[in-house]
């Protein structure tokens, strides 16, 4: 064994398969090299690992969470937009309804105004006329007697014969001034 | 080689010798020491290039332990992925001109102890010990020394299994060297070993990459597969 020649020791070739202190040398440093990287290596990284799975299925299931309620979301929008699409047909509906409803009692004010106008203007012109007629009866009346008193050459005295002449020419009037 | 294939003795503390074998130990174990400190130094949530091969190791790790003892027995995989990350380097330090401290006996048994204390004391507190120390009675009395011969041959096969692949390699390694450096003295008529150039690449591929990944895998699977034996 070479334990017992201490003094030459460094630089001897030991052995192919010989038992000595090298087997508790390894043994220690075996039991130093697994403590080390158990605390340097193993339990870091597994944890870190470990805590990003976590992480991302976290994630994960809240993207799924929100995907979720955006979906619901959506078709909460999209209901709405119906409702207010629809509800805004019918008001326009209304709308024109009222509009169509409104013109058509405008038209016929109108309509009532154009023809309360026109038999006004009408009746106007009616008595316009029986106007004119009265006062060319009157005229005529006054030509005739002038006349008549020329013709007579006397004194045609006009208060005497003023209701013949007038009754005359009235009966003429009637029937002859009205065309 | 001279003498033989065993590890050379670097110094010695208080007349304690210390090989070759241990300072590669040391020596792995700062670089897996640094590469830790680094790799843990900065995480962040979209991994970088050094946390993605850590997150996968660590993972991969992880995955293994679960796959083969159980989600309850996960405690395990710090010690198992210490075991395939030492191992494979241990058994890759070949490939950087190092001993691998794997070749080595000691470095065998040591994790092969290690392996068949945690078997027993695993299995001892999960079972009891009374009811642990009598299943090796059964199925009846008469195999009790059958089971126990059993048990003991598991450590030495464990690391004589490691030790026999990774000093295999080796030795077939350094006798490609040394063979192609006296052919290439012999047939090129020049002391530069000149075939020792590329050629030994394939060897080294096999023996130290190979070998040495699988061996380290087939170690604390095994390691793995008989604690959760054990337990159940």
């Amino acid at each position: 064994m070479y334990l017992t020649s201490y003094a030459a020791l460094t630089g001897l070739k030991l052995g192919l398969v010989e038992p000595g202190w090298t087997f508790f040398f390894q043994i220690a440093n075996t039991l130093i090299l697994f403590l080390i990287l158990k605390k340097l290596l193993f339990k870091p990284v597994t944890e870190f690992m470990q805590k990003r799975q976590e992480t991302i299925a976290g994630s994960l299931e809240e993207a799924r969470k929100k995907n979720l309620d955006a979906q619901a979301l959506s078709a909460q929008y999209q209901e709405k937009l119906a409702q207010a699409r629809e509800e805004g047909q019918g008001i326009v509906k209304a709308m024109e309804q009222e509009a169509e409803m409104t013109a058509l009692q405008i038209k016929k004010e109108a309509q009532a105004e154009a023809r309360k106008i026109k038999d006004d203007a009408l009746k106007e012109i009616e008595r316009e006329k029986v106007k004119a007629i009265q006062a060319l009866k009157d005229e005529v009346a006054e030509m005739v007697v002038l006349a008549a008193s020329q013709v007579v050459e006397k004194d045609f005295s006009a208060d005497e014969h003023r209701a013949f002449i007038e009754k005359f020419i009235g009966e003429v009037g009637d029937t002859k001034w009205q065309n | 080689m001279e003498g033989g294939f065993g590890p050379i003795v670097a110094f010695e503390i208080f007349g304690i010798p210390v090989t070759q074998t241990v300072t590669t130990t040391w020596f792995i174990m700062a670089v897996l020491i640094l590469y830790s400190y680094m790799a843990t130094r900065r995480m962040t949530t979209v991994p970088r290039t050094l946390q993605n091969v850590t997150e996968i190791l660590v993972d991969g790790i992880n995955g293994l332990t679960r796959q083969s003892m159980g989600d309850k027995n996960i405690g395990f995989a710090p010690y198992m992925g210490t075991l395939i990350i030492f191992i494979a380097v241990a058994n890759i330090a070949g490939l950087f001109g190092l001993r691998p401290p794997t070749a080595d006996v000691n470095t065998t048994f040591a994790l092969s102890i290690m392996t068949f204390l945690m078997i027993h004391f695993f299995g001892a507190k999960s079972q009891g010990t009374w009811n642990y120390l009598k299943g090796f009675t059964e199925p009846f009395t008469l195999l009790l020394p059958l089971n126990i011969m059993g048990e003991l041959a598991t450590p030495i096969s464990l690391a004589f299994r490691l030790f026999g692949n990774i000093v295999g390699g080796l030795i077939i390694v350094n006798l490609t060297y040394s063979a192609l450096g006296s052919l290439s003295s012999s047939l090129l008529g020049i002391s530069v070993p000149l075939f020792q150039v590329g050629i030994p690449a394939l060897i080294h591929v096999y023996f130290d990459l190979f070998a040495g990944i699988l061996q380290s895998f087939i170690f604390a699977m095994l390691t793995m597969v008989f604690i959760s034996i054990a337990i159940d």
